[in-house]
């Protein structure tokens, strides 16, 4: 079992994997504590449908489908945030209709090119195997950022989260504020399409912290217990998914999903509150 | 105070009617305070805490307070900035008679105590005509001013509620 598991990480694939997997499991469950308590979740989930969008933008015009999707998930984050504020569309239905509309797109231009199809399972499901070491870079680069981001302002996010108007009279910009949260989440959701696929990003951003909500006694551990699971699925997930010979996004989805059920039914048991 | 809003912001400090807030948020009444004023510090939370009678609940998660503890803990959070004015928008809305009293009783001894202005939005006349020093009358317009025994009278009542208003004095008055 030992030297299995030192043959596994000596291979450069796996180690790219980890790596990223690492970072994505801090940044997604540390973000998603702010995500599920503002009850963004289908945001998350919209915007990485619409990163097929990036992508075949990149693939078409020759650049990072990676980078072009990180573009296109700012842009989209953004443009939610500015027509939520302009029109009396509710939230819901302009994050169905933009990102809908993004992954159309992806998909028409993606079809365009001969032999479309592999490329397009590996975006939407996640791929091990589809990290190269500059897509690591990237990944690495931004999670450092968007973790010291997260540490520097975690209070204004936490009062923004509570509730809006009394985190402006406690001195927070609400407003801009609003505005780089959307970014952010939209740049992580981004960062996590390559290991886990558009279809399942979103997980990783729900499933802890929403575990974490059943257990976690106070705020502070609240993102503890979120980035602790996020770790957990992302490790144990990789190496099953090595191990069985599984796609990797669904099974590290696979097992968060697991241990959810596995916590509420133990809070059913113990007639505590789920949720 | 002649300032902006948001230059104003240090000096005011606002209990609202409700404070709408996801009752499953795991934050200890302890985190909200330290969340709103970062520059206080624990023993001052403490001691602030101890004048609302509230010392036991540091570390209770505010979603499970009751509505009138809420309430004290909206005081608080308020207080702790030292504010030169306090406002409060029905504060006691939804508690019961009880500890709407004792409320108002320990608003009166913050006032004393830190020396701010309370300005208070209330319909509850008694709680008007029992504990403030200058009443404004609104109902669309100004429709009287000045202190309570003054500006609590029978004309008022029925401006601001209608012509089957009227005043009734208690014997023990």
């Amino acid at each position: 079992m030992t030297v299995e598991l030192m043959t596994i990480l000596q291979l450069p694939f796996m180690q790219r994997a980890l790596m990223a997997g690492i970072a994505l499991g801090l940044i997604l469950p540390f973000l998603g504590v702010f995500v599920t308590l503002r009850k963004m979740s289908f945001f998350g989930d919209g915007i990485a449908h619409a990163t097929l969008a990036g992508v075949a933008i990149g693939i078409v015009a020759g650049v990072s489908p990676f980078l072009a999707a990180l573009g296109i998930g700012a842009l989209f984050g953004s443009g939610v945030y500015f027509l939520e504020r302009k029109t009396n569309i509710s939230s819901d239905a302009l994050i169905g209709v933009l990102f809908t509309g993004g992954l159309a797109l992806g998909i028409v231009l993606i079809s365009r090119r001969q032999g479309y199809q592999p490329e397009l399972l590996s975006f939407l499901f996640g791929s091990i195997l589809s990290i190269s070491p500059a897509d690591l870079g990237v990944i690495l680069g931004f999670s450092i950022f968007i973790v010291l981001v997260l540490i520097l302002l975690s209070r204004p996010l936490t009062l923004l989260a509570l509730e809006k108007e009394s985190a402006w009279l406690y001195g927070v910009r609400t407003e801009s504020l609003d505005f780089f949260f959307y970014v952010l989440l939209s740049l992580t959701v981004v960062l996590g399409v390559k290991l886990l696929g558009i279809i399942l990003v979103s997980a990783l951003l729900i499933i802890p912290p929403t575990i974490a909500k059943m257990l976690a006694p106070s705020f502070r551990s609240l993102i503890g217990v979120s980035v602790i699971a996020g770790e957990v699925f992302i490790v144990l997930g990789l190496m099953l998914s090595y191990w069985l010979d599984l796609p990797s996004g669904a099974t590290i989805i696979l097992v968060g999903a697991v241990v959810f059920l596995a916590v509420a039914l133990g809070q059913i048991v113990r007639g505590a509150p789920i949720g | 105070m002649g300032k902006e809003p948001r230059q104003a912001r240090k000096d005011m400090a606002y209990v609202p009617q409700r404070f709408s807030f996801d009752k499953s948020f795991p934050v200890t009444v302890l985190e909200f305070l330290q969340l709103s004023h970062p520059e206080s510090s624990r023993e001052k939370i403490v001691r602030y805490l101890g004048h609302l009678d509230m010392e036991g609940m540091l570390n209770r998660k505010l979603g499970s307070l009751s509505g009138g503890q809420l309430q004290r803990v909206l005081v608080e959070r308020a207080m702790l900035g030292d504010p030169k004015v306090l406002f409060l928008d029905e504060p006691a809305a939804g508690m019961d008679i009880g500890g709407e009293r004792t409320f108002y009783e320990l608003v009166l001894h913050l006032h004393r105590e830190h020396q701010s202005t309370v300005v208070m939005v209330s319909h509850e006349l008694d709680v008007v005509a029992r504990y403030s020093d200058l009443v404004l009358c609104l109902n669309r317009r100004l429709l009287c001013q000045g202190r309570p025994e003054v500006a609590l009278n029978a004309e008022t009542l029925r401006a601001l509620y209608g012509k089957e208003a009227a005043m009734y004095h208690h014997k023990d008055k």
